[in-house]
């Protein structure tokens, strides 16, 4: 559909299938729908969203002008000033537009709607501000599920800490229903999967057509092997349109069996790709790089495009917590030669979606004024503000690589809902926790210690890994002691 | 598409027969629970079961789904007496005013594994700053 770039009294605006809107207390949320990118979340005044429940593709720009006068009281001059603002705020960052024109009867595609009525019935009122990027919502935007912590290869690169827990203590499937219908309740429809490899868990593909059903998007990733009936069954309960899959390959020949701990897993992983990519769905694939299988990357690119992978990504090596192996990270030279080789075959296959971002991240020797810079930049961390991640037994961890016990458990699905968790003092304490515990730290003297978990977050997980201790600055603090090499 | 009032119907007492069918499967589940002495028969019978029964949910649900698609306009009455009650109208106006528009790229989780090691380059999203509105 085509992008929003002007208002015209007789165009029909929709929202763009790809974006979602939701109430937040007392502003409107928009987000991308899709788990990975649904943390860049933008917020706009209620009224905004209430304009943006009145696009259902039926009425043109004049008539919901017409609804907004009478719903906000506005006069039409406002009223087609507000249906401007939002064509602005559509179109202010590049490749983030979420308004299309639409066409009715034209075979267009879908677009997303919410309900008017609905919209007013969550909202708690006006705000006059915007949400700060940082703070917690209402509810989660997106959770990352756990079904098992099992897993059917044995890499050497893993990053999960790959323990337990005990079979009698992992959620049954049907408490796994009960936790995406409250999802579902709650409009949280973005879900990323991890683990261990959630198709070990038996009785999966019940949970994926609740979700399905549900609306739900989710990613997918594995190194199952999935056979034609299986990819015909996901086809069946209708997982292509609402489902990324991604096959994990890290090479063509059998070296690769030693790094994953598989006999002819490359093999495998392509049988996989085939029979999904006949049903139609979105293949994409992720390569880790080490001394062991860089040079087959070359092989392995022309070969995951021959197959019809949609997307594919070739990164390096980065530190494990639980098996880190030093000798799996790239020097500087492979990692040129990767980028270069993988930037060149994207260029001469016009593959747009194949990626390269092999890179060295090394905090071992820290230069204070890169680390400045970067510092100002970092990513803000969703967990606890957007996300929370559901382990194999129920308990709730505000990220998927960090150890599943105390102190990183905020709450258990087992007892509570996710509302109940979500709105716990000890998520808040997990993120924003006393400057008490930081004793002797960088953090019990820093100035910016309260914006710092107010806003952007501190990266709990590297500074345990680092430090193996939880309460201390993370390693790209420009504050902080001398880390390791991460990648 | 939604259903026509004849195929709801049609799909409305189907839901009743699963209900039906879900109450069999969960004595049936009870029974085995009781006959069965050896613990992991016991297991197995329940997994069985249990997977049965989800699947008659998941048959309930779609067809709740199929019968609740609403393909008419909204009605707005009564959005527009909550609207009235949410103070919505009095500040519109200077709600737009205030507006700004930032966002920023945040580690979502999950995303490394994804091949994403590199979370703190990569999302310099520019801040946007303010826009000019009304």
């Amino acid at each position: 559909m085509l992008k929003a770039t002007e208002f015209r009294d007789n165009d029909v605006l929709v929202l763009s299938p790809e974006y979602r809107i939701r109430p937040n207390a007392y502003n409107c949320i928009i987000y991308p729908f899709d788990a990975e990118d649904a943390s860049s979340w933008r917020s706009m005044p209620a009224v905004g969203g209430v304009a943006l429940s009145l696009l259902d593709g039926r009425r043109t720009n004049h008539e919901v002008a017409r609804e907004l006068e009478s719903l906000l009281g506005l006069e039409n001059d406002k009223a087609k000033e507000l249906l401007l603002f939002l064509i602005s705020h559509s179109t202010s960052e590049a490749g983030k537009e979420y308004l299309c024109h639409y066409a009715p009867g034209n075979g267009q595609g879908s677009f997303s709607t919410y309900s008017t009525l609905k919209f007013l019935e969550k909202l708690k009122g006006n705000s006059l501000t915007d949400i700060p990027q940082g703070a917690k919502l209402e509810a989660p935007l997106t959770l990352i599920l756990m079904p098992t912590n099992n897993c059917d290869v044995s890499c050497r690169y893993c990053y999960a800490e790959k323990i337990g827990p005990l079979p009698n203590t992992m959620l049954s499937l049907s408490k796994w229903f009960e936790i995406i219908d409250e999802a579902a309740s709650l409009e949280i429809v973005a879900h990323t999967f991890s683990g261990g490899d959630p198709l070990a868990y038996p009785g999966i593909d019940l949970l994926f057509e609740r979700m399905i059903l549900h609306g739900m998007k989710f990613l997918l990733p594995t190194k199952s092997f999935i056979s034609q009936e299986r990819a015909s069954r996901f086809h069946d309960i209708g997982m292509k349109e609402l489902v990324t899959i991604q096959i994990s390959v890290d090479g063509t020949s059998r070296t690769i069996d030693e790094l994953v701990g598989c006999h002819d897993y490359a093999n495998r992983a392509f049988s996989s790709i085939k029979n999904l990519v006949e049903q139609g769905f979105n293949v994409r694939t992720n390569t880790v790089c080490t001394p062991l299988n860089y040079r087959e990357i070359p092989e392995l690119v022309h070969k995951l495009h021959d197959l019809g992978v949609r997307r594919s990504s070739i990164t390096n090596y980065a530190r494990s917590f639980y098996r880190h192996d030093e000798s799996l990270f790239l020097n500087e030279k492979q990692i040129r030669w990767v980028n270069e080789q993988v930037c060149q075959i994207g260029s001469d296959l016009k593959w747009d979606e194949l990626r390269a971002n092999a890179a060295i991240r090394d905090f071992s020797t820290p230069d204070r004024e890169e680390k400045t810079a970067n510092w100002k930049d970092r990513a803000y961390c969703s967990g606890g503000k957007s996300c929370m991640v559901i382990t194999p037994n129920g308990d709730i961890v505000l990220c998927e690589q960090v150890p599943q016990r105390t102190p990183f458990v905020v709450g258990s699905l087992r007892e509570q809902t996710i509302t109940e968790v979500w709105n716990s003092p000890e998520i808040d304490a997990f993120v924003h926790p006393p400057k008490e515990l930081f004793k002797g730290t960088e953090c019990e003297t820093c100035d910016e210690f309260d914006e710092c978990h107010a806003v952007y977050g501190r990266c709990f997980r590297d500074a345990f890994f680092t430090y193996r201790n939880l309460y201390t600055p993370s390693p790209n603090c420009p504050k902080a002691p001398p880390g390791f090499r991460m990648s | 598409m939604g259903a026509t009032n004849q195929e709801k119907e049609v799909l409305l007492s189907r839901l009743v027969e699963i209900d039906d069918e879900i109450g069999n499967l969960e004595r049936e589940l009870d029974e085995a629970k009781t006959i069965e002495t050896n613990p992991a028969e016991k297991d197995k019978a329940h997994d069985v079961i249990e997977k049965e029964v989800l699947n008659k949910e998941n048959e309930k649900l779609r067809i709740q789904v199929l019968v609740g698609q609403e393909p008419a306009r909204e009605d707005l009455t009564k959005a527009r007496e909550l609207a009235g009650s949410k103070s919505l109208k009095t500040e519109s106006e200077a709600i737009l005013h205030n507006a700004k528009l930032t966002t920023r790229g945040g580690c979502g989780g999950g995303v490394c594994l994804t091949g994403c090691t590199t979370c703190y380059m990569c999302v310099k999203e520019q801040l946007v700053g303010n826009v000019p509105l009304l």
